[in-house]
């Protein structure tokens, strides 16, 4: 498929998501177009979305925090919460973002992000928030069966810290 | 699904597409008792799972439940039905 081709598939799909995923393609094109089709369809429930619903949903999330965690969420926009086994995870409800975080040196860093979700993601984000929250409180092993990891543990990664200092220091010498 | 009002002593809150809705009971009256558990029945056969936390914010307790009608004579609490999540 041509980058000409790419282009009209999803101005197709983008404007019919339903119609767009009957369409028959080679089959070494089905994958692109079943991708494009769930990108398609998350979008529009996230435009149809029910403005009012995240603030709603934000409400009962503020209820289930304490003072300190409310004041984290208003300051940074997500909370800290520590879990019965040490754990410590982050999660932001704006975008039901859940990370585990550790804490190295001065920093804290998320070094796994979790994907948990509904099926039609008709939910706003921050019940979503509020479902990550509960769980991991309740039953975080089954939290972490369930959920889509991944690992984003180069944040911290010494090395890897270290050369995107040198390079920002290169930069600012060089402009 | 009705909003339950009165003396109520218990919530339930449903999050969904528009936000939450919240079932209000009094666990001592019978009639409101049986019309949440017809509710909660609708939710289990979806598949829902259901949350109860306890205390206050801060020192709040939160336990998975098979379901928020089972325990009796306890102070209030509140309860949250989450409906099937999965990884993505």
């Amino acid at each position: 498929m041509t980058g000409d081709d790419l282009a009209a598939l999803a101005d197709r799909v983008f404007a019919d998501p339903e119609a767009a995923a009957t369409l028959e393609v080679a089959s070494e094109d089905a994958e692109v177009l079943a991708l494009l089709v769930e990108y398609a369809r998350r979008r529009q429930h996230r435009n149809n979305r029910d403005p009012l619903a995240q603030k709603r949903a934000m409400t009962l999330f503020r209820s289930f925090l304490n003072a300190e965690q409310q004041s984290q969420l208003r300051r940074r926009g997500f909370i800290y919460t520590q879990v019965p086994s040490g754990n410590v995870y982050r999660i932001c409800p704006r975008v039901a973002l859940t990370m585990r975080a550790e804490r190295h040196g001065k920093r804290i860093y998320g070094v796994t992000s979790y994907c948990y979700h509904d099926a039609g993601h008709e939910l706003p984000p921050a019940d979503l928030a509020l479902a990550h929250l509960l769980l991991l409180l309740a039953d975080e092993d089954e939290f972490l069966r369930a959920a889509n990891a991944t690992d984003r543990r180069m944040q911290w990664d010494g090395a890897w810290r270290r050369k995107l200092n040198q390079a920002r220091r290169a930069r600012s010498h060089a402009a | 699904m009705e909003t339950l009002e009165g003396h109520a002593r218990e919530t339930l809150e449903i999050p969904d597409a528009s936000g939450h809705m919240t079932v209000r009971w009094d666990p001592d009256n019978p009639e409101e008792v049986a019309e949440v558990q017809g509710v909660v029945d609708r939710l289990k056969a979806q598949g829902y799972s259901f949350f109860e936390a306890e205390g206050e914010p801060g020192a709040m307790t939160i336990r998975r439940e098979p379901t928020p009608l089972a325990r009796k004579n306890r102070g209030p609490r509140r309860h949250v039905a989450i409906r099937p999540l999965a990884g993505g």
